[in-house]
C-alpha cells in the first residue's frame, strides 16, 4: 500500500495455515496469504504447485482440511458452535459469503442456455435480490465497462474465447464483490486474444478492485502485480514485488522456474 | 497478379481444367444409380398395387372403421393411458435419478433394487402380476405398520384393468426414465455447478436454473423415443381386456373376422399418434437447445420449403 502501515482494516482477504490433501497428495501445507484493500496480487508457479487449489479454497470451492479463510474479519465456510467447537456452514450461508468473493474460471463456465444478458443478471436477480430492471441497468453498465455493450443478447456459443471471458468478468463483478479471484483468466485463450483479457483486468486494478491472479502472463504480473507470490510444492516460496521476484529472485527455485519461462 | 511465375512450385497454381469425364468406370456408375432407382420404383409401385388392389385388406372397411366410436373410444384410452404412465414415469423416474445420484448408500441401494426388478422382467409379465394383484395381496390398507388399519380396501375393487394398466406401464416406464435423467445430469459440466456456487447460489437454486435446463437437452429426445415407445407398448394391456385401441380392434374383427382391414386401421392410428409425438419433440427439442448452435436454426416448416424449393429448381434444371 502507499503507506507502509498496514492496520488490520486493510486486509481484505486473510489465509492462516491452510492446509489439504487430496487422497496421499498433500497440496497444499500450510499457506499463509494477505489481501489488502485494492491490492493485486499475483499468485505465479509451475502447474501442480498448488496455486490454482489455493484459490479455489479461499471461496470453498474446495474445503481446506484445516486452517482458517477470512474475509473481512469474516471466517469463511466455517462456525464456531456455542460449545467452542468448530462446524461447517449450512449450505446456504455459505452461499451468502461467497456473494463478497467473485470468480473467474480458466474455463469460463459461462450458462450456455442463457443469452449474455441471462448470464448476467441471473444471480444478481435471483440472489442479490435486485429487481430485473435495476439488474439489467447493472449489467449493461458492466458490459460497456469491458467492450461488449453491442453483444447482451448473444448466446455464449456466438462468441469468441476473449469475448467469453470477459462476459465472466462482467458476470463476477454484477454480483459487487469485495475481492475477485482469477484462476488462470488467459490460458485458455489464443495468444492474440488474451491481450483484451488483460487489458479488462488492468482497468479494474486501477478502479481499486482487490484483486487474486493466478496467472502465467509474466507481462500482467510485472505490470499490474502489486506484489508476487510464488508457490512451489504446496508451500509459497517467496514474496515480493515484481521486480524482486520477477528480476531478483532470492530462492534458487525462483529462479529456475522464470528461466524455464523465458 | 502473376504468381505462377513468381514462386516455386508454381504450376500447381495454374488453373485446373475440369475434363468431362467418359471413362467407362463413370458410366457403370450412372448406369448403376438409374437401375437402383428404377428397382426401388417397381417395388414401390408392386406395394402399392398390392395394397390397392388386395382382395383381403377391403379399404371401404377400413374407411367404415377408422372413425367408429368404438375404434375412437380406444384411440382416447390408449392416449390417455400413455399420458398417465409417462407422467408417472417421469416423475418417479426424476425422483429416482436424484436418489441414485445422492451419496445416502441406503437410497442408492433402494434404486439399483427397483431398477433390477423393473427393467429384468418383461413388460408383459409385470401386467399380468399387477392385475393378478389379488390373489397375491388380499387387502390393501392405511394404518400403522402391523397395527391397526385405519381405511382397508379390497385389492380387487382397486385393482381393475384401468389401475393395473397405469401402474404397470408408469411403473417400468419410470425405471427407464431414472436412467434418462440421470445421464442428462452427470452430462452436464462440472464447472456450471462452481460457476453457480461461486456466485452464491444456493445448490437447489444451481439445479433449477442452470443444471436442469441444460439436462433437458440431453434427456429430450431419449424421453421422446420412450414415450413412442410407451404409446406402442400400451397395446400389450390388451392381454388384461383393458378396452385401448388395439384391444377395440381386436372386439371388433373377433365378431366381423375382417382381421387385416382392421389391424390396418389400428396402425393408421399408431403411426398418426407417434407422428405428432416426433413432430412435438422436435419443438421441444428447439427450445431446449437455445444457444447450442452459432446460428438460428429455420423451423421445420421453413426447412421444407427451402428444401423443396432447391430439389424443385434442381429438378427443372435437369429436365
Amino acid at each position: 500500500m502507499m503507506n507502509g502501515s498496514s492496520n488490520s482494516d486493510d486486509i481484505v482477504v486473510k489465509c492462516v495455515d491452510i492446509h489439504k490433501s487430496f487422497g496421499s497428495n498433500h497440496v497444499l501445507k500450510g499457506i499463509d496469504l494477505q489481501v489488502k484493500a485494492s491490492e493485486v496480487l499475483c499468485i505465479i508457479g509451475p502447474s501442480g504447485s498448488g496455486k490454482s487449489t489455493l484459490l479455489r479454497c479461499i471461496n470453498y470451492l474446495e474445503t481446506p482440511d484445516s486452517g482458517d479463510i477470512i474475509v473481512h474479519n469474516q471466517r469463511i465456510g466455517v462456525y464456531t458452535k456455542k460449545n467452542g467447537q468448530r462446524a461447517p456452514l449450512p449450505g446456504p450461508e455459505l452461499a451468502k459469503q461467497r456473494r463478497r468473493l467473485g470468480m473467474v474460471f480458466q474455463h469460463f463456465n459461462l450458462f450456455p442456455h442463457m443469452t449474455v444478458l441471462g448470464n448476467l443478471i441471473e444471480a444478481p436477480v435471483g440472489v442479490r435480490g435486485l429487481s430485473k430492471a435495476d439488474a439489467r441497468a447493472l449489467a449493461r453498465d458492466l458490459l460497456a465497462k469491458v467492450g461488449l455493450g453491442d453483444r447482451e443478447d448473444a448466446y455464449p456459443a456466438q462468441l469468441s474465447g476473449g469475448q467469453k471471458q470477459r462476459v465472466a468478468i462482467a458476470r463476477a463483478l454484477a454480483m459487487g464483490p469485495e475481492v475477485m479471484l482469477f484462476d488462470e483468466p488467459t490460458s485458455a485463450l489464443d495468444p492474440e486474444i488474451v491481450g483484451e483479457v488483460l487489458e479488462v483486468m488492468r482497468f479494474l486494478s486501477t478502479e481499486g478492485m482487490t484483486m487474486l491472479v493466478v496467472t502465467h502472463e509474466m507481462s500482467f504480473v510485472r505490470d499490474v502485480a502489486d506484489r508476487v507470490v510464488f508457490m512451489d510444492e504446496g508451500c509459497v516460496v517467496e514474496t515480493g514485488t515484481p521486480q524482486e521476484i520477477l528480476l531478483a529472485p532470492k530462492v534458487a527455485r525462483t529462479a529456475q522456474f522464470l528461466e524455464r519461462l523465458l | 497478379m502473376n504468381m505462377s511465375r513468381a514462386v516455386d512450385g508454381a504450376e500447381l497454381l495454374v488453373p485446373y481444367e475440369l475434363r468431362p469425364d467418359r471413362s467407362a468406370r463413370y458410366f457403370a456408375r450412372i448406369v448403376g444409380k438409374w437401375l437402383l432407382r428404377l428397382a426401388i420404383f417397381v417395388l414401390a409401385i408392386m406395394a402399392l398395387h398390392l395394397l390397392i388392389t388386395s382382395d383381403t385388406i377391403e379399404w371401404h372397411v377400413v374407411a367404415q372403421y377408422l372413425t367408429a366410436p368404438a375404434i375412437l373410444q380406444g384411440v382416447i384410452t390408449t392416449l390417455v393411458l400413455t399420458a398417465i404412465a409417462m407422467i408417472i414415469g417421469i416423475l418417479l423416474g426424476g425422483l429416482l435419478a436424484l436418489m441414485r445420484l445422492s451419496n445416502s448408500l441406503l437410497l442408492n441401494g433402494v434404486t439399483s433394487l427397483y431398477l433390477w426388478f423393473f427393467r429384468g422382467t418383461p413388460l408383459l409379465v409385470q401386467i399380468l402380476f399387477w392385475y393378478n394383484l389379488a390373489s397375491f395381496i388380499k387387502r390393501i390398507s392405511i394404518g400403522i405398520p402391523f397395527g391397526p388399519s385405519f381405511i382397508s380396501w379390497n385389492t380387487n375393487d382397486l385393482i381393475s384393468p384401468l389401475t393395473a394398466a397405469i401402474l404397470a406401464l408408469g411403473l417400468n416406464q419410470a425405471a427407464y426414465m431414472c436412467e434418462i435423467v440421470r445421464a442428462g445430469i452427470l452430462g452436464v459440466d462440472e464447472g456450471q455447478l462452481e460457476a453457480s456456487a461461486a456466485l452464491g447460489m444456493t445448490s437447489s437454486r444451481a439445479f433449477r436454473r442452470i443444471v436442469l435446463p441444460q439436462a433437458m437437452r440431453i434427456i429430450i429426445p431419449p424421453t421422446s423415443n420412450n414415450a413412442i415407445g410407451l404409446l406402442k407398448d400400451s397395446s400389450l394391456v390388451s392381454v388384461i381386456s383393458m378396452t385401448e385401441l388395439l384391444y377395440a380392434v381386436q372386439q371388433v374383427y373377433s365378431r366381423t373376422f375382417q382381421t387385416i382391414p382392421l389391424l390396418i386401421v389400428a396402425s393408421i392410428w399408431y403411426l398418426m399418434m407417434t407422428t405428432v409425438t416426433s413432430i412435438g419433440q422436435y419443438y421441444i427439442e428447439r427450445h431446449y437447445g437455445r444457444g447450442t448452435r452459432r446460428d438460428q436454426r429455420l423451423s421445420a416448416v421453413a426447412r421444407i420449403t427451402v428444401m423443396f424449393r432447391k430439389n424443385l429448381l434442381s429438378v427443372v434444371k435437369v429436365g
